[in-house]
Parts: structure tokens; C-alpha cells; sequence
């Protein structure tokens, strides 16, 4: 017991740096005027100690011993060296952060309650029940009752809410009013209202399995007869959402383009009846079924490029102001595998300004050697890309790949500095911590027949180009076949 | 007659202030913070060879072979050989330290700070067989590249050079 405690100890520190890490400075406001307040907090240490770790340790520096022992010396008012920082101060100290992570625990359940509104009306319906007050509870359901109505989006918050109010009501009309008709009617709508939130959950969940999972659902639990008979009722029908989910389950079950302009069109029409982040997520759908598709052989880059330039026309390319760096990559590279290189400038430009300050240049330079690489203007994408600092593993793998790639259009003769440029990048995507064990030997298989071709290019190598064509298409995976297939077609020619 | 000798005299020290001065030339050096990509861009120059060797201001056996690159780069900079001295002191210390250190020292060669606090893996992908200590040199020409870990004495260094200079410029 003692062990496990002494082990909760050695890790809460690091745990409570993660978790302060990740809120907003606004967030860590609120989070102080919550650890400040007497009623969450009376230890007169936790105030001092959030306060100090804001000011110097979150998002600044590693909490590391030199560290602990300012923050030591600091809220018990100490004067330890690193001699004197021994078991028992870490021991103190890492217990007031223990205590401090359960207080921001708390304060983020209780910032939680506000954005979710049927888990809260849930507490406060019931207390008031305990409380007997009849008045306000009353006051509170035609309140709600008068705000949902007003609601045009029909999701799995609006029936949850829903319900809730409709089950507190049913147990009010039980105990205060026993009016056996009105209960009748109550039961049923309450009956449907859960029938509406299981069905949002189920489609959801099934709309997961066969998009990102693969998954075929078909036994007790995963019945998709049963869900698409169900989802045919009208009831369910009418609604949006289980509509467009059913339509993604079909769709991806299928692969029939018509689910596809079914949906498109389906989300289209009825934008106004989504939030913003489910149609972000349709759209998401749509776009993976088109990179699917283009993946298995089937061209489908102008559709994904139309999409594209309809989710950027409606606005869904962003959120909260900021545009995920993912996301602008995806369009800009369908704009130039398309050609499409003045939409793809546009919408650099445009959404520049959105990606978050510490990374912008680099994300930005990263983008313009994209637009330079696709028109074929290779010196230009390597000055690009040579100004990238680290951005994330999807944007560093990728434009050391665009780097090895111009290096190899570029080179009118063979050069051993290229060749070690490659070798080096080979070793980077070998040892790239981020990567699993299939993306690592998707790359070593690329890097493979990229080197390979490199040397026969420039008649360096002992292999034929026949040689090298037949291993790449005895290899089950390789990160840009296509790629590769493209340059061996070229050399035939030469 | 006195405002003539006063003036005389005022030339007079002026002269004599300039010429007993210690001949510090100001370097005219101007150190660039770079990327091992843009390390890899400038080595795909059209030097027939290019010299790069890692050095810091901490490093004692670095600093006593630096002279020696500094005399390759007089000898062969007019034959197609570049010269590059990649420094790997922390960045916060260019203006204080590193700065400084080449003034004081005078180089010439080609001086650039390696940027690389963000790049993981960046000692592998300059030679995977290397360490991470300095010094340490590289050797790269169209036809070759060679990794050299340690210390050089100048005539490992200049045989060095010679053997890599001829292989790079022979047809």
C-alpha cells in the first residue's frame, strides 16, 4: 500500500504539469479565481503553488529538480539547495500537486456542466425534487420547454435534453398533480425521445465502424439489419443526423458513388440543420471516401478538389479561428494534384493568418515548396523547404520526402552528396520514434526503390530498372508507389 | 605661428594614436544560424569539395585544430574547395561567445551556427556512424563523401585534403 502511494507521489507532479499544460491562459484564469475560493479550496498552499507554477513552469519549462526546488523553496517559504531537496520535501511537495491536479479535476467538471446542459438540468432537477420545490421546478420546464423549441438543430444534445426534461416532468406530474392521461402521453414521448438518443448513439457508432474501422458490423450487438430497419421508420428518418449517418454507412459499405452524391447533396440542402462541426465531420467523410477510392486506383482527386472548394465557400475549413494545419495541407495538395495552383496560393494566403504564430512561417514555407514541387519548379521548392523548422511528423516526413524528391529531378549527374542526403533521410524514417512499425517499413521500402532508382538513373548502380520494377511490385506496402511507378515509366524512356 | 604648431602637434598624436594601435582588422565574418537543411543546400554548391567541420567555443581539441582548417581554406579556396566551419554552440551564445572567438581568432573560412535544438536525430542523419562528439569533419564531393570522427594534426588533414581533392577533381 505504502509502495503504491510512494508511486502515485513520483508521478502526480508530472501529471499535474501535463494537465496544466493543456489549458487555455483562460482557462488558467478561471482555474485560479476556482482554487482561490474557500468553498473548493481551503489549503492555503494550492494558491500559492498554481500561482507560481503559471508564472514560471506552465508551457515554459521542464519541471525538472531544479525547477521543483524554486517551487519548493518558493510556497513553503524555504531556502533548499539541491543537497537539502531530499525525500521527504518531494514527497510534500508532490502531494500539494496531487491535491492541486484533483482541484483542476474538479474545476473542469464543473466548466464541463455548462456546455452540457442535460447532465446539469439532471443534478439540479433532482435536488430540487429533494428540496420540494415545486414552483421552481415548474419555472425551470417551461423555461427549457420555450428554448428547445426554438432549437433547428436536432442532435444527440437536443434529445438528451429532451429527455431529460421530460423524465423530471413525468416524475413531477407522479408526485404532485398523479394525472393518469397526462402521464400516458408523457410515457410515450419519453419513450421516443429515448428511442431518438439510442438511435444518434447507434448510428454513430456504426458510422465509426465502417469509416474508420473497416468493420462490417453484422452480430447480437453490431446488427446492421436492425439499425437500417429502424432508421427506414419515419421517425428516425426525418431526422438529419441519423439520415447523413445512415447515408455514410452506406456509402462506405457500398463504395457506391451514388450514396456519395446522395450525401453531398443531402448536406447541401440542409446546412442549416447541422452544426458546424458535424458538417465539418461530413465533410471529412466525403473526403475520405474520395482519397479511398483515389488510393484503390479510382481517380477521384477533382471530386475531392470540388469538395474542397465547397467546404472553403461554406466556411467549414476553420474552427474556433484557428484552421488545422492538417486540413490546410489536404487542400492545398488536392489544388496542386489538380493543378488548381492559383486556388491553392488563394487559399494559402487566406488561411495563413489562422495557423497558430509559433509555426506559421514554417507551415506556410511548407506549402508554398508544395505549390513550387507540383509545378515542377524544384529549386524554388527546395528554397521553400529548406526555410521549414519542425512542424509535426505528418508535415516533417513530408517535406523531407518533397526534399529527396526535388533533389532527384534536379541532379543532372550522379552526386554522392545526394546519395548521402537520401541515406540520411533513409535513416531519419528508420528511426523516427513517431512512427509504427508499418509506416516505417512503408518508407523503407520507398526509400529502397528510390535510391535504387536514383543510381540507375544516372547509370550508377549494378540492378537493371526491370529488377527494381519487379521488387516494387512485389512490395505489399510502400508510402508513394505511384510516385515510383511514374519515375520507372520515365527511365524506359530514356 | 602658435595655431599652426598646436594644430601640428593635434596631427601629429592623431597619427601617432592610429599606428600604435594593435592591428585588430574588424572581421568582416557574419555568422549565419542555419538548418541541417540549409547545411545540406549550401553543400550542393559547385565547390569541387567541400570541408565541413564541427567545432564549438568549449571544445579545447576543437579550437586547436581550427588553424589548421584555416590554412587548408588559404591553401586550396582558390582551387574549388570550400572551407566550412559549423559551430555548435547553442544559439543564445552567437553574440556573446562565438562571435567574439572569431574575431579574436580571425578565421576566414566559411562560418555558419547549426540550429538544431528542434531537429531530433540530426547527429544520424550527418553521418550515422558518429557519436555526436566533436570535433568531427565531413568531406563531400560529387564522387565522395567521407565522415572523420576526432582530432586531426595538420598532416592527417592536409594528406586528407589532398587524397579527397584529387578524387573529386579527376575525371
Amino acid at each position: 500500500m505504502q509502495k503504491n502511494t510512494n508511486q502515485t507521489h513520483k508521478t502526480s507532479h508530472v501529471l499535474c504539469i501535463n494537465l496544466l499544460n493543456a489549458f487555455t491562459s483562460a482557462e488558467l484564469e478561471k482555474l485560479q479565481k476556482f482554487v482561490a475560493s474557500p468553498y473548493h479550496n481551503t489549503d492555503k498552499y494550492q494558491k500559492l503553488l498554481l500561482d507560481f507554477l503559471i508564472k514560471k513552469i506552465v508551457n515554459k519549462v521542464d519541471f525538472d529538480d531544479e525547477h521543483q526546488i524554486n517551487t519548493y523553496n518558493k510556497i513553503f517559504s524555504k531556502k533548499l539547495t539541491p543537497k537539502s531537496y531530499l525525500l521527504k520535501e518531494k514527497r510534500r511537495l508532490f502531494e500539494k500537486m496531487n491535491k492541486l491536479m484533483r482541484l483542476a479535476e474538479k474545476f473542469l467538471v464543473f466548466e464541463s456542466l455548462v456546455d452540457n446542459q442535460s447532465v446539469y438540468y439532471d443534478f439540479l432537477f433532482t435536488k430540487l425534487k429533494e428540496k420540494d420545490q415545486k414552483k421552481l421546478l415548474l419555472r425551470h420546464f417551461k423555461k427549457i420547454q420555450n428554448e428547445i423549441e426554438q432549437r433547428e438543430v436536432k442532435n444527440l444534445p437536443y434529445y438528451e435534453l429532451k429527455y431529460c426534461l421530460q423524465f423530471h416532468h413525468l416524475q413531477f406530474l407522479n408526485v404532485y398533480t398523479e394525472s393518469f392521461e397526462q402521464m400516458q402521453t408523457g410515457l410515450a414521448q419519453l419513450s421516443y425521445y429515448a428511442d431518438m438518443v439510442f438511435m444518434l448513439r447507434k448510428t454513430d457508432i456504426f458510422r465509426a465502424m465502417v469509416h474508420s474501422y473497416k468493420l462490417n458490423p453484422n452480430d447480437e450487438y453490431f446488427n446492421m439489419e436492425l439499425i437500417t430497419k429502424l432508421a427506414r421508420q419515419k421517425k428516425y428518418e426525418d431526422n438529419p443526423y441519423i439520415k447523413a449517418n445512415m447515408l455514410v454507412i452506406k456509402l462506405f459499405r457500398t463504395k457506391n458513388d451514388e450514396y456519395y452524391n446522395l450525401l453531398l447533396d443531402f448536406i447541401e440542402k440542409q446546412q442549416s440543420a447541422f452544426l458546424k462541426t458535424e458538417m465539418n465531420n461530413l465533410y471529412t467523410f466525403l473526403s475520405n471516401y474520395c482519397i479511398e477510392q483515389n488510393n484503390s486506383g479510382v481517380n477521384m482527386l477533382h471530386e475531392l478538389f470540388s469538395l474542397n472548394q465547397i467546404a472553403e465557400k461554406n466556411k467549414i475549413i476553420f474552427e474556433n479561428g484557428e484552421v488545422s494545419i492538417r486540413t490546410l495541407k489536404h487542400i492545398i495538395g488536392v489544388a496542386c494534384k489538380t493543378a488548381h495552383f492559383n486556388w491553392a496560393q488563394f487559399a494559402l494566403d487566406k488561411y495563413k493568418s489562422l495557423v497558430e504564430k509559433n509555426i506559421r512561417n514554417s507551415v506556410y514555407n511548407f506549402n508554398l515548396c508544395a505549390i513550387a514541387y507540383y509545378k515542377k519548379e524544384y529549386e524554388k521548392a527546395l528554397s521553400y523547404a529548406i526555410k521549414v523548422n519542425e512542424i509535426n511528423l505528418d508535415y516533417d516526413k513530408n517535406c523531407k520526402i518533397m526534399i529527396l524528391k526535388c533533389h532527384y529531378e534536379l541532379d543532372e549527374e550522379y552526386d554522392e552528396r545526394t546519395l548521402r542526403i537520401f541515406r540520411s533521410a533513409e535513416k531519419y524514417l528508420k528511426t523516427m520514434k513517431l512512427l509504427n512499425r508499418r509506416q516505417k517499413k512503408m518508407y523503407a521500402n520507398f526509400m529502397n526503390i528510390f535510391i535504387n532508382l536514383y543510381k540507375i538513373k544516372h547509370r550508377a548502380g549494378r540492378l537493371t530498372l526491370a529488377t527494381i520494377e519487379k521488387r516494387l511490385q512485389n512490395q505489399t506496402i510502400n508510402s508513394d508507389k505511384h510516385w515510383l511507378l511514374s519515375k520507372i515509366e520515365e527511365l524506359k524512356k530514356i | 605661428m602658435i595655431k599652426t604648431n598646436v594644430l601640428g602637434l593635434i596631427g601629429l598624436f592623431t597619427i601617432l594614436f592610429y599606428t600604435c594601435q594593435p592591428k585588430f582588422h574588424k572581421s568582416n565574418q557574419n555568422i549565419s544560424i542555419i538548418s541541417l537543411q540549409q547545411l545540406e543546400q549550401i553543400t550542393k554548391g559547385n565547390a569541387q569539395l567541400y570541408i565541413i567541420n564541427f567545432w564549438a567555443t568549449w571544445c579545447k581539441p576543437c579550437i586547436e585544430e581550427l588553424p589548421y582548417f584555416e590554412k587548408i581554406n588559404q591553401q586550396y579556396k582558390n582551387k574549388g574547395v570550400q572551407t566550412i566551419l559549423v559551430s555548435l554552440d547553442f544559439k543564445e551564445d552567437l553574440k556573446e561567445k562565438v562571435k567574439p572567438f572569431v574575431l579574436k581568432n580571425q578565421l576566414k573560412s566559411q562560418l555558419y551556427l547549426l540550429d538544431v535544438e528542434k531537429q531530433k536525430g540530426w547527429i544520424d542523419e550527418i553521418n550515422p556512424n558518429w557519436s555526436g562528439a566533436i570535433p568531427a569533419t565531413l568531406f563531400l564531393s560529387k564522387k565522395n563523401t567521407h565522415f572523420k570522427e576526432g582530432e586531426l594534426s595538420l598532416n592527417e588533414l592536409e594528406e586528407l585534403v589532398e587524397i579527397y581533392y584529387q578524387q573529386a577533381i579527376k575525371k
